[in-house]
């Protein structure tokens, strides 16, 4: 009988990890796509939408996101340094300190503890232990890249490194803040700086935590799931420099038609239309990968995830650029398009490429196979559905509530009150709570699926 | 197959640029502005807030108020038609953390200071269907319990707002729902008159109705948008008296038109905005109707007005 290694106890300790609180925030998703057509489902002072959109959000980016980025960052690590963690206990106390962080961030989100800045409301207390935790996570994948026995860095470790560090400061400048209780504080920047400050911030967490962690993931397993090499690695370092280098101008494209000075507005539009041309690059990267066997997104069950993520993550990058423009701005801004937008990106590129990505380093771990590529598939299939349908009925209904919201009467008045705007949400709203359901059954096939196979793999370990 | 002394092999070399390559666009886009006076304008008539708007701010922030509404006119026709004027640099001040928000689920509020009264803030707050049975905003009845003047100190003094010992009683002296209802009062004080339409008094002073009659589609407008105030049949509500009581006898149309369209502050809203003003002479007549019928009918059964359909809102 054999055991697993410690830094493989390590990954599987973050994944199980970001599974738990996987499966929170998605519930919780799903009560507050109730809410939104049934108020009735609000319950109490810590059950109502306003204080739960934002523990849905914080679960999902933080417990899940970066806890599945951890433990899949230390994997690809120490098989492209061909060497063992350097600090592997740190990583273990990193992961209780990680938990209790964000057990700790959700209650207090639930009690309505909060800095109301989108994806970095934890307050202060909360952010001291965040900043903790990625300070000892980074002493970790700097140390071990320092001290690699590998001479050539892979791109994906560029990825990790540049994570790493961008996190580190957006995440400090942001929370920077005036307290003024335990419990309670106000941004350090007033007015528009506190909105331009933000949404650097903001869109850079999309950027840092949704882009180019899963790039890194997308870079390692797609070769080695197809067996394929990497198609240019030139183009690699091309795309990943210069979308490292453009990312951080274009955050003010979420500020379009705000009092902030337009020479700032335009600057970020500009640079969001330049931001294609870097994305699109990992996403020809990837399909010149495969070109040379199509077969296998039929042969090899992994590749399908990866390929179907890096489409959802070309046409993320196509739809974020021209949602930048002030027309298009004009109508979908404050809309539901967004959340469609958004879910394209975490439902369809994030959560694709992170399961694949486990089902890979699962199966290397325990060394076995998958328990059943069947349930794989319907894993794959019930989450691609789930997330489509979900894109597509909030666009719609985002387009559908833009333009009545600017509908004029012969007399210059408008159309519609904001009531008759809203109503005609619900349907779309319905729709989008059984997407997400099916979504949901996806996910849960998934986490059967995992932990089966690790259940396989610790038998066939036992019997030999 | 990279050369062993590129910087793709030293570690230290490659964070540092990866740190100066991401600086670059941070340095010129979110710090600069930070050192520019076109970022910090203020105006004449933006104040710091008073300890029981700052209070109730807090709660609007702890409730993720800001998950459903805006605080962001844009200068778009169809936003200062709809809310108000758009909002101005300088009114941000103050604002720690900007309270913009991304997703208008309900309207935006930046204008909403005496649109309603605090009777009407309150209760809607309490019970949002009692006014619009359709909406999804959720009810806030727990908010009715002590606001919490001791934070509330502590908040005005890390902000180095200006307050009494008066101010921090008067928070002591109320509930939250009253601070929050003080808080959404104070949004868009410091640009007064926003409407942006509005009819003039003096056009209207002395005008009748031009039409006669009543259609079906202004008596389900009145139902939408009046009833939660008015009552479905003008009887009255605990926000408004009965419309029997509240339009003199005989009356001229004209001042009651200039009412509902610009709305009455801290009273009614506007409702030029959002409906012709066909629809608005409309409801005149119909809302005087409605006055007469009770005025006539005193008590009796029920009249028809029940057979109305009442569109969205049933
Ligand atoms: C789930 C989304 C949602 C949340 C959360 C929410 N609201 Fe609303 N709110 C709405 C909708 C929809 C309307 C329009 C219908 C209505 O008046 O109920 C509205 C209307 C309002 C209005 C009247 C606006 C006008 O001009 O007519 C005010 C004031 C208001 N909300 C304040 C608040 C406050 C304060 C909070 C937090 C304590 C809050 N809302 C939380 C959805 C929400
Ligand atoms: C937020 C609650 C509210 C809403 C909504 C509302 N009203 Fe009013 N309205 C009032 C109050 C309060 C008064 C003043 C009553 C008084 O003077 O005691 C008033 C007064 C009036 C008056 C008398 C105006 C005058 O100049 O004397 C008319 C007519 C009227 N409303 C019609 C309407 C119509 C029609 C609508 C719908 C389009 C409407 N109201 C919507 C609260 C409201
Ligand atoms: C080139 C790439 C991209 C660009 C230029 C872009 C652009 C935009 C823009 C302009 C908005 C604001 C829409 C509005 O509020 O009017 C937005 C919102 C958002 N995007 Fe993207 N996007 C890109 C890729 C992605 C990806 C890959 C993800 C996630 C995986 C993502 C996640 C989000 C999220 C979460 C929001 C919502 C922000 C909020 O809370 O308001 N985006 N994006
Ligand atoms: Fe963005």
């Amino acid at each position: 009988m054999k055991e697993i290694s410690i830094d493989s106890k390590i990954v599987m300790g973050y994944i199980y990890s970001s599974l738990f609180w996987g499966v929170i925030g998605l519930l919780i998703g799903l009560l507050i796509s109730i809410q939104m057509w049934d108020p009735d489902f609000n319950f109490g002072e810590y059950f109502t939408f306003g204080r739960l959109r934002t523990v849905h959000t914080n679960v999902l980016a933080y417990g899940l996101g970066i806890g599945a980025e951890m433990g899949v960052f230390y994997y690809i690590i120490t098989k492209l340094t061909k060497r063992t963690l350097l600090f592997p206990k740190l990583a273990m106390v990193n992961l209780v300190i990680f938990n209790i962080g964000i057990l700790a961030g959700t209650i207090t989100l639930f009690m309505g503890y909060t800095q109301s800045l989108e994806y970095a409301e934890f307050e202060w207390p909360i952010d001291i232990g965040i900043v903790i935790i990625w300070v000892l996570f980074a002493i970790n994948v700097i140390g071990t890249v320092a001290t690699r026995k590998e001479k050539h860095m892979y791109v994906s470790l560029w990825y990790i490194l540049v994570t790493v560090v961008a996190v580190a400061i957006l995440y400090i400048v942001n929370n920077l803040a005036i307290i003024a209780t335990l419990t309670k504080s106000y941004h350090l920047f007033s007015g528009l700086n506190s909105a331009n400050v933000q949404w650097w911030y903001g869109h850079n967490a999309v950027g840092f935590l949704f882009t180019t962690p899963i790039l890194a993931m997308f870079y390692y397993f797609l070769p080695k799931s197809t067996n394929m090499p990497i198609y240019s690695h030139r183009l690699s370092i091309i795309s990943f420099w210069s979308l490292v280098f453009m990312y951080l101008w274009t955050g003010a494209h979420h500020l379009v038609y705000s009092p902030i000075p337009d020479w700032l507005q335009t600057l970020g539009i500009v640079f969001t239309i330049v931001l294609v041309a870097p994305s699109w690059g990992s996403v020809i990267n990837g399909y010149m990968t495969v070109q040379p066997d199509w077969s296998k997104m039929n042969s090899q069950y992994l590749t399908k995830f990866f390929i179907l993520g890096i489409t959802f993550y070309g046409l993320q990058t196509l739809q974020g650029p021209s949602q930048g423009l002030r027309a298009i701005s004009s109508l979908i801004h404050f809309t539901d398009w967004v959340p469609g937008h958004v879910h394209m990106g975490t439902m369809g590129w994030v959560v694709l490429v992170t399961t694949a990505s486990m089902y890979y380093i699962v199966t290397k771990i325990y060394n076995t196979t998958i328990y059943s590529e069947k349930l794989a598939n319907t894993h794959f299939w019930l989450v691609l559905i789930g997330q489509v349908v979900f894109s597509i009925t909030m666009w719609i209904t985002g387009i559908r509530q833009g333009a009545m919201w600017k509908s004029y009467n012969d007399d210059g008045t408008l159309m519609y009150t904001f009531m008759e705007t809203l109503v005609g949400n619900y349907p779309y709203w319905q729709m989008r709570t059984i997407s997400g359901a099916v979504f949901i059954v996806g996910m849960l096939f998934f986490l059967f699926t995992l932990i089966m196979t690790v259940v396989k793999g610790k038998r066939e370990m036992s019997s030999k | 197959m990279s050369k062993d002394n590129s910087i793709y092999s030293k570690i230290i070399p490659l964070v540092i640029t990866m740190a100066v390559v991401v600086l670059v666009g941070t340095v010129i886009t979110m710090a600069m502005p930070l050192l520019r006076d076109d970022m910090h304008p203020k105006l004449e008539s933006t104040k710091e807030y008073t300890a029981i708007e700052l209070e109730g701010r807090n709660i609007y922030q702890r409730e993720g108020c800001v998950n459903c509404h805006s605080q962001m006119v844009r200068p778009l026709t169809a936003d200062v038609v709809r809310y108000g004027d758009y909002t101005k640099a300088g009114e941000e001040f103050y604002e720690r953390p900007f309270l913009w928000g991304s997703k208008r689920t309900g309207p935006d509020l930046s204008r909403n200071g005496g649109r309603y009264s605090d009777e009407w803030q309150i209760a809607h707050l309490k019970n949002p269907k009692q006014f619009y049975p359709k909406t999804n905003m959720p009810s806030y009845a727990f908010l009715d319990r002590p606001a919490n003047a001791v934070d509330a100190e502590k908040s005005m003094k890390a902000l180095k707002y200006p307050y009494t010992q008066e101010d921090i009683d008067l928070v002591a002296r109320s509930t939250e729902l009253e601070a929050l209802t003080a808080y959404l009062q104070s949004l868009g004080a410091d640009i007064p008159d926003n409407l942006y339409v509005k009819v003039e008094y003096s056009d209207y002073e002395d005008k009748m109705a031009p039409m006669s009659t009543v259609s079906p589609e202004t008596k389900v407008a009145f139902v939408d948008n009046c009833a939660g105030c008015h009552g479905t049949e003008g009887e009255g509500t605990e926000i408004a008296a009965p419309l029997s009581d509240v339009i003199p006898d005989p009356v001229i149309d004209g001042p009651l038109f200039v009412s509902i369209a610009n709305g009455i502050p801290y009273t009614m809203p506007s409702h030029i905005g959002i409906m012709t003003k066909r629809r608005i002479w409309e409801l005149v007549l119909y809302a005087k109707e409605l006055a007469n019928k009770k005025r006539t009918v005193a008590t009796t059964t029920n009249t028809d007005i029940s057979a109305v359909d009442s569109g969205i809102n049933k």
